[in-house]
């Protein structure tokens, strides 16, 4: 599916967001997007998690889930080959298999098939949305990560990333202000 | 537990003289807080009385930047304790009619046999020994018409022919759970550091991978009060900058690698400053410390030990002077708690399942910011929404220092919608001083600032370099 029929498909199902310009939930197009079906947000917090505390590499996307960072070739994933693996879009692998993911400049653009653009900060904890920042429109660097799904009344949200060397893949907090001031974009899969 | 003395590398002149310490009366030097990354979880709250700072309320001035001021360190610093009775963790206020617990800490060695708490209250209550903890521990009921706006508590521990007192404890009294509203203006700042970016000797690391990931930035700092000197966690350099009073850098200490950074904390008026470190391997975390001398730029080395937590990022560091120990505060549960790290006088990890709760930062909805201490809440406003704290600081004084973001939803959300201030807060006045601050929180540290005296230092990690700007903030009176 091109993404021009896929953000069609989108703004007919959605609203857009009052002043905040985000296309909100309501497509379904699971089944014309290119990602792994059926896949829950439960897959995804389940395959997620046995990522944290493994290795991270840069280009990579594999772990061993035996919570020691261990360097490449034996493992190494980095934040959009964590996320793309945990979303498994364009495809589920294993977590023992290397797969070329989308790059962050590719889901920053809404490039990424199955993707819906939310608002950043939508207090709803949604477990294994996307976020994304980039240099390019104001992030600190270009990264991403998945919402663990927490969502504290300190407004903190927790979440889980490929960090980098030597921290590996690690879950952190990041605040409603960081999201904002890095113009964090954040996405959920169409079937979620 | 291993010992490497590690040879320092010397830029510029030999570190600074250590400063005699202060023998005057203080109570424990508990200057630091938590980050809002640990903080607790909130209560909803209302109907609390409202304080209204005196002077001007909410009227927000751009604030400006002036350069280039030396820290001097305040004329009276907190020294080392050296008395013999100390106050182990000192309430941060107290409320008429409640109960208030009281530990103490006392050299096994001297053989004390009793101690009596003297209150100026009029209630004065003996304190009984805790085999498990080897501490005194003592609860005071206030009373409840007590109209005083300070408690005044001292402790004289008995041993056979001799009596040993502590160091004056005066704790602010509260009416109870309080918000405040404070004087909000422009106060300019002066910039008492400035680093370029990269691994030489006068730079500091700011590492932006090549292709995506995090970008790797210094991830906390301290001052030394007895000099003014600042110490730099530079952590993507894996070593710790010691920088002179001026801003300029003195000494390097060089630090293994691997493992991350987490924080570093000065020993109060030791001459040392503790640098932590956690590391992953075989599903369990793994602290380690440094201990850097501060005259000489060398450390020790202690662990690494497991630790019985999830994995930490940015995780606070605070000093204890009255058991000379490094805690950490971590989330192992709801409301979070003070966990102890480092013994500094044995150099041993003293890891434990048990926090020593203290204080917890607080947020309640639509009100503001606060910490809550004993089910008292102390809050203080904000204009706009959505305040979250950054980082927290409890002073020598008692005042409650906060970095804080807030949100103006009247603009579109991203960076222009975000306001950050600096706050201090005195219980004993139940007055507060703010000011906006020109800062960029785009990335997530261990510690966005410290504090000396009324002044203020804050790290603002430029696009092209590294500052630390100072805001005097002098708390409003009474």
């Amino acid at each position: 599916m091109s993404n021009e029929v896929k953000k069609g498909a989108a703004l007919l199902a959605s609203a857009i967001a009052a002043g905040s310009g985000i296309v909100v939930i309501g497509a379904d197009d699971e089944a014309a997007a290119t990602y792994h079906t059926p896949w829950s947000r439960t897959n995804a917090y389940n395959l997620g998690s046995t990522g944290l505390n493994e290795g991270y590499e840069y280009g990579h996307s594999k772990w061993n889930d035996n919570n020691v960072p261990e360097a490449w070739p034996t493992e190494g994933a980095d934040c959009s080959g964590y996320a793309g693996k945990v979303w498994a879009a364009p495809a589920y692998t294993s977590i023992g298999t290397d797969y070329s993911y989308p790059y962050t400049g590719t889901w920053y653009s809404g490039g990424v098939d199955g993707s819906v653009l939310l608002d950043r900060n939508d207090p709803r904890t949604r477990q294994m949305d996307v976020w994304v920042i980039r240099t390019a429109y104001g992030g600190e660097s270009d990264h991403m990560g998945v919402y663990e799904g927490t969502y504290d009344t300190t407004y903190h949200w927790k979440i889980w990333h490929g960090s980098g060397e030597p921290s590996g893949i690690t879950s952190g907090y990041h605040t409603t202000a960081w999201f904002d001031q890095n113009n964090a974009k954040r996405y959920k899969r169409a079937n979620w | 537990m291993s010992l490497q003395p590690h040879a320092m590398q010397r830029y510029s002149r030999v570190a600074a003289v250590v400063v005699a310490a202060s023998l005057s009366a203080c109570a424990s030097d508990v200057t630091d807080g938590a980050p809002a990354t640990t903080s607790g979880r909130t209560v909803p709250v209302t109907n609390y009385p409202t304080i209204t700072s005196p002077t001007s309320p909410i009227t927000v001035v751009s604030s400006s930047t002036t350069t280039k001021a030396p820290i001097t360190p305040p004329s009276s610093t907190s020294a080392l304790s050296t008395v013999s009775v100390r106050w182990m963790w000192p309430p941060l206020f107290v409320v008429p009619g409640t109960q208030v617990p009281l530990e103490l800490v006392v050299d096994p060695a001297l053989g004390i046999n009793s101690i009596e708490v003297t209150s100026s209250d009029g209630h004065d209550v003996d304190a009984h020994f805790e085999g498990s903890t080897q501490r005194w521990r003592a609860t005071i009921t206030i009373r409840s018409d007590f109209e005083a706006s300070q408690l005044v508590l001292t402790a004289q521990a008995s041993k056979a022919g001799a009596i040993l007192t502590s160091e004056t404890l005066t704790i602010p009294v509260v009416p109870g759970s309080i918000i405040i509203e404070p004087m909000l203006e422009g106060i300019g700042s002066q910039q008492v550091a400035a680093l370029r970016y990269g691994d030489g000797p006068d730079q500091i690391g700011f590492v932006r991978p090549a292709g995506d990931g995090e970008t790797v930035v210094p991830a906390a700092f301290d001052i030394d009060p007895r000099t003014g000197n600042l110490v730099l966690l530079d952590n993507a350099n894996d070593r710790v900058l010691l920088l002179d009073a001026n801003g300029h850098v003195d000494m390097i200490v060089a630090l293994p690698e691997p493992g991350a950074l987490n924080d570093i904390v000065v020993n109060g008026n030791t001459g040392y400053a503790t640098v932590s470190q956690f590391e992953v391997r075989s599903s369990t975390i793994y602290a380690a410390a440094y201990q850097i001398n501060l005259n000489t730029a060398t450390y020790e080395t202690v662990g690494p030990e497991p630790l019985p937590a999830d994995p930490p990022e940015h995780v606070a560091t605070i000093w204890n002077s009255a058991n000379h120990t490094v805690y950490v505060q971590l989330l192992l549960d709801e409301s979070g708690g003070f966990y102890p790290f480092l013994d500094t006088r044995t150099l041993e990890l003293v890891v434990g399942n048990t926090p020593e709760q203290w204080w917890t930062t607080a947020v309640p909805p639509d009100k503001g910011v606060g910490v809550r201490y004993e089910s008292t809440e102390l809050t203080t406003t904000f204009p706009y929404s959505s305040p979250t704290i950054l980082d927290t600081r409890i002073a020598i004084d008692g005042t409650i220092w906060m970095i804080v973001t807030t949100n103006d939803t009247s603009v579109p959300a991203g960076p222009e919608s975000w306001h950050t201030f600096i706050v201090r807060t005195s219980p004993t006045c139940a007055t507060a001083a703010a000011t906006e601050i020109d800062f960029d929180a785009r990335y997530s540290v261990t510690r966005y600032f410290t504090v000396l005296g009324s002044t203020g230092y804050v790290q603002d990690i430029g696009p092209e370099s590294y500052t630390i700007d100072a805001y005097d903030l002098p708390i409003p009176p009474c």
